[in-house]
């Protein structure tokens, strides 16, 4: 399976988990295809299959305190608590990222992109840039997902479930105003998929 | 004959006699057919358990009609066939070693046979047992020393010990109603005595094992139709082959190899589920989840208990034949929302056992052909499946905030002007019942500590593996020491036979020469004769210490064999058993604790109090003590199967995240987590040297700043030999905890901070 492998450095980032109602906001260690096509759509106007996740040992999770401001009364609202992943030691965070590849696609588009991802955009997190391109082909192996996918694009980025844990991922309607949750394989998912994709290869009966 | 129902727990009974009362009454080995009714005044019992009795029956050659268990289903007598196959199956099925992949005799402890005694009571001296007759109790590999220490109270394996008790045997085979009430009756005595007394096959409980049975055989019974087809009897599992022999049925019982690996005809599954939830929490009542996982596992034990293996909060093992449909057992947790993560192993009886999948996996992972062979050709299968509700392709907002599986209602959840969005299950199980009141009112901007034990059921098959593998090394380590021993007896004989030899040559070229008269020539004739005599029995004698080395040999072969064939399930079993007798014991020591709750009170895994150094304290001492009591001979660190995770937060940080902690931080025997401030684990001996030292901290002029000093002088240097000096200088206690224990000066000092060290400050 040929996929365009990124890689990413980045200051920190909030890559949240979509949970409310709590004054304390965990992040996730993976890059959901939600994110990571919404953001490269942004920045480059096309639509692209894409997906990833966070280079072990290259982050730290740490916690932000914030307040929102509410403008018309001029007060402070409670304070919250985000997780958020920093470089650990002196480097920058690093990341995979996945495209599939289609001829279609000049890799050039992605020397020295810089673009935003995740939360709290505003209080400067989640600025990433390319570091690295690459175009590799990776055997299918079977395995356990470490990546949040689509479930309609699986079948794309070689993915074959075997027996899946399904959530949901927001899928953005075209004027990305509005949307709807569409089914995705998640983290844990029995799959055969390229080896990148999967946290370690497996041998059970199909 | 009665009209009472087979009761396949009680083909064991005999195990319960003690070993003078048998002798007694002239019953050998454990089962009761031998029996001499007619010298006796007892009636022999006409029940159809009386056939149970029959399962270890062998052929007796004098008789030419005679049968044994080995044969075909119409070779036997004297019992009801059908019941008779069943309960063999289950019993093999149910132990922990293969019965008929290694006999080992010899290996009962007997005081009688002079010849094991000596081989016995060194084994006993490297297993730590000073009494030859404590063998007879159960070994449990966790807590090696159980049967002692219940001897010592009073208690004794045997539950039929005076005369009189012969007639209470009968008429419990005769009368008893129920396993049930047999498993009731005999409950104290059946855990300890062990399945089967020989070593090593002495570590799992009769009372685990019977229950096993039980289950096992009801669970074939409901499946098998026993039928008569072209005039012979024969039982068929459901949409299975039939067969009419044991041996037909289970197949060969090896994994690998190439002996003992023929395909069987039936096929059984063993089913591993961890009952999981995608729910997250986001208010105290959220984890009312575990009250509804608890009310649904009692619930799925009143429909399939002979089905359940064994089980815990969230997992279940479950013995299924092929036909049974998994999806619609569980089709209550899935309506819940939960879903089930299950290793399914399918392989025939001979095989089937709770480590299979493992060995399958490792097998198939290494390449290890002969292994993979043997499996493959015997059809076994190990597939993961996850059990769940199918899901939507989408769903247009709002989807659930909890689950996030399902649209959300129309009408938000409100409370305090909050709206949240949920599902209708979230929202009923929310509704269920408000935990404790204490937790938003009285303890309102307070720390509090969420905690839970955990007990991780692969860990414990690895342990368990590892654990008989010691307990025979044991063994194998006093054959090997035999073998050294005699091999060096076979090396001085070989000499002496060399000398006598060389000495032999010698007078026989003396006779030759001409030299010698007729008389020197007689008498170095007659000194020949004694030579060649000698030299004979010399031989004789290193033949059989030769065959003592081979015998020896054999014997360690055959325990190596026993080492990969092992069984966990029993023990497995039992291991749960006291895991949950352990956290009994340690809610009875808080249940008057007013800072300390128990959120659902059927889940006693899951706990939380108003934070305070004592009261942590004494739950890591609680915790020590109940660890020593039922689990001393447990691994306590990395590889500890039980751990214990402590999460310390303000009462405002989420349930949700010390939860998440739980489930993804339980590495070592105790896990710590200081929301925002320090995440650490300490094996079961760093916590106790940590506690000592805090102990006498606590009441020293160890500060905290001091501490502190020390961790960022050795961030700041990062010199090893600096820190050395420092620690030296400042605290001889953490001097030694770091330099003897390796245990860093910041590990201390947040147990330290914790326990309430350093307050004086």
């Amino acid at each position: 399976m040929k996929f365009i492998k990124l890689i990413l450095e980045i200051d920190s980032i909030i890559i949240g988990e979509r949970i409310k109602g709590g004054v304390f906001r965990h992040c996730q260690t993976t890059i959901p295809s939600s994110t990571i096509e919404g953001a490269l759509r942004h920045h480059l106007s096309i639509n692209l299959k894409a997906v990833g996740y966070f280079i072990e040992n290259s982050y730290v999770v740490k916690e932000f305190t914030y307040s929102v401001n509410d403008k018309v009364l001029e007060t402070a609202k409670m304070p919250i608590f985000a997780q958020y992943l920093a470089p650990l030691g002196n480097g920058k965070i690093l990341a995979n990222i996945f495209v599939v590849d289609n001829s279609e696609i000049d890799c050039s588009i992605f020397e020295n992109l810089h673009f935003r991802m995740g939360a709290l955009r505003s209080k400067d997190f989640g600025k990433c840039k390319v570091a690295e391109i690459g175009n590799e082909d990776y055997t299918v192996n079977q395995g356990i997902l470490k990546v949040k996918i689509f479930d309609s694009e699986a079948d794309d980025f070689g993915i074959k479930p075997i027996s899946p844990i399904y959530g949901y991922l927001l899928k953005p309607d075209k004027y990305a105003i509005s949307g709807t949750y569409q089914r995705a394989l998640f983290p844990g998912s029995l799959v055969n998929a390229p080896e990148p994709l999967i946290r370690e290869e497996t041998y059970y009966d199909e | 004959m009665n009209n009472l129902e087979f009761i396949p727990e009680l083909h064991d009974i005999g195990k319960l006699i003690d070993d003078d009362l048998k002798k007694k009454f002239g019953i050998k080995g454990h089962t009761l057919i031998d029996f001499d009714f007619s010298k006796k005044t007892f009636v022999k019992p006409d029940s159809p358990s009386w056939c149970g009795q029959y399962h270890h029956k062998k052929k007796d050659k004098a008789k030419a009609d005679d049968w044994s268990t080995d044969d075909n289903i119409n070779k036997w007598k004297d019992v009801k066939v059908d019941d008779m196959f069943l309960l063999i199956l289950s019993d093999h099925l149910a132990s922990s070693s293969s019965r008929s992949t290694v006999e080992i005799t010899g290996f009962t402890p007997d005081e009688n046979k002079l010849e094991n005694i000596a081989k016995q009571k060194n084994i006993l001296i490297e297993l730590g047992i000073n009494k030859l007759d404590r063998i007879r109790g159960v070994i449990k590999l966790w807590n090696k020393s159980f049967y002692q220490e219940e001897e010592t109270k009073g208690n004794q394996w045997a539950a039929f010990y005076q005369d009189r008790d012969i007639k209470k045997v009968f008429d419990e085979i005769q009368n008893c109603q129920s396993g049930k009430t047999f498993l009731g009756r005999y409950e104290k005595h059946l855990k300890l005595t062990p399945e089967d007394k020989t070593l090593p096959r002495n570590i799992t409980s009769l009372y685990t094992h019977l229950e096993l049975v039980g289950k096992i055989y009801r669970v074939l019974k409901r499946n098998v139709q026993f039928e008569k087809k072209n005039n012979e009897f024969i039982l068929k599992l459901k949409n299975q082959v039939e067969v009419k022999s044991i041996k037909e049925a289970e197949g060969g019982n090896r994994t690998t190899g190439n002996q003992n690996t023929e395909k069987g005809k039936w096929q059984a599954r063993l089913v591993k589920c961890r009952i999981q939830f995608h729910q997250s929490f986001v208010r105290l009542q959220d984890v009312n989840i575990f009250k509804k996982r608890e009310e649904l596992i009692r619930s799925f034990i009143t429909r399939f208990e002979d089905n359940i293996l064994f089980h815990t909060s969230d997992f279940i093992v479950l013995f299924l034949t092929l036909d049974e449909n998994i999806d619609e057992m569980f089709k209550k947790f899935t309506q819940w929302g939960f879903y089930i993560e299950c290793t399914e192993t399918t392989a025939d009886l001979g095989i089937l056992s709770s480590n299979l999948d493992s060995k399958v996996l490792i097998a198939r992972g290494r390449n290890d052909y002969a292994r993979v062979e043997v499996m493959n050709n015997r059809k076994t299968k190990v597939k993961r499946k996850i059990i769940a509700q199918y899901p939507q392709v989408k769903i247009t907002p709002k989807i659930c905030e909890l689950c996030q599986q399902h649209k959300a209602l129309s009408t938000p959840w409100q409370n305090e002007n909050i709206e949240e969005w949920l599902c209708q299950t979230c929202w009923k199980i929310r509704d269920i019942h408000r935990p404790f009141s204490e937790y938003y009112e009285e303890w309102k901007d307070e720390k509090v500590c969420w905690f839970k034990f955990s007990l991780n059921q692969e860990k414990l098959e690895d342990w368990l593996q590892n654990s008989f593998n010691n307990y025979l090394d044991y063994v194998i380590n006093v054959f090997s020491k035999d073998i050294l021993r005699d091999e060096k007896i076979v090396h001085k004989i070989e000499e002496e036979i060399n000398n006598l030899q060389d000495i032999k040559d010698n007078f026989i070229n003396a006779v030759r020469s001409s030299e010698k008269d007729a008389v020197e020539k007689k008498a170095i004739s007659q000194k020949i004769k004694e030579l060649s005599s000698n030299l004979k029995n010399k031989n004789s004698e290193r033949v059989k210490m030769n065959q003592n080395i081979s015998n020896a040999r054999e014997v360690i072969e055959n325990f190596k064999k026993f080492q990969e064939e092992f069984r966990p399930l029993a023990p497995q079993v039992d291991f749960n058993n006291d895991y949950k007798d352990m956290l009994q014991d340690f809610w009875e020591e808080f249940n008057d604790e007013e800072d300390l709750k128990i959120p659902i009170e059927e889940y006693n895994e899951l706990y939380v109090f108003r934070y305070s150094p004592e009261l942590t304290e004494r739950v890591l001492k609680k915790y020590l003590e109940i660890c020593d009591k039922y689990f001393p001979d447990c691994a306590s660190d990395k590889n500890s199967p039980i751990s214990l995770s402590l999460s310390f937060a303000n009462i405002k940080y989420p349930v949700r995240e010390h939860w998440r902690f739980f489930k993804f931080g339980c590495e070592n025997f105790l896990n710590i987590h200081n929301q925002n401030i320090y995440d650490g684990n300490y094996s079961k001996k760093d916590t106790e040297l940590i506690m000592d030292i805090v102990k006498k901290s606590v009441q020293s002029d160890l500060s905290k700043s001091a501490l502190h000093d020390i961790i960022q002088a050795f961030e700041k240097l990062n010199s090893e030999i600096e820190l050395t000096l420092i620690l030296k200088d400042k605290s001889k206690d953490l001097y030694q905890l770091y330099v003897n224990e390796g245990i860093m000066p910041e590990r201390f000092l947040q147990m330290y901070k914790l326990l309430g060290g350093g307050e004086k400050e």
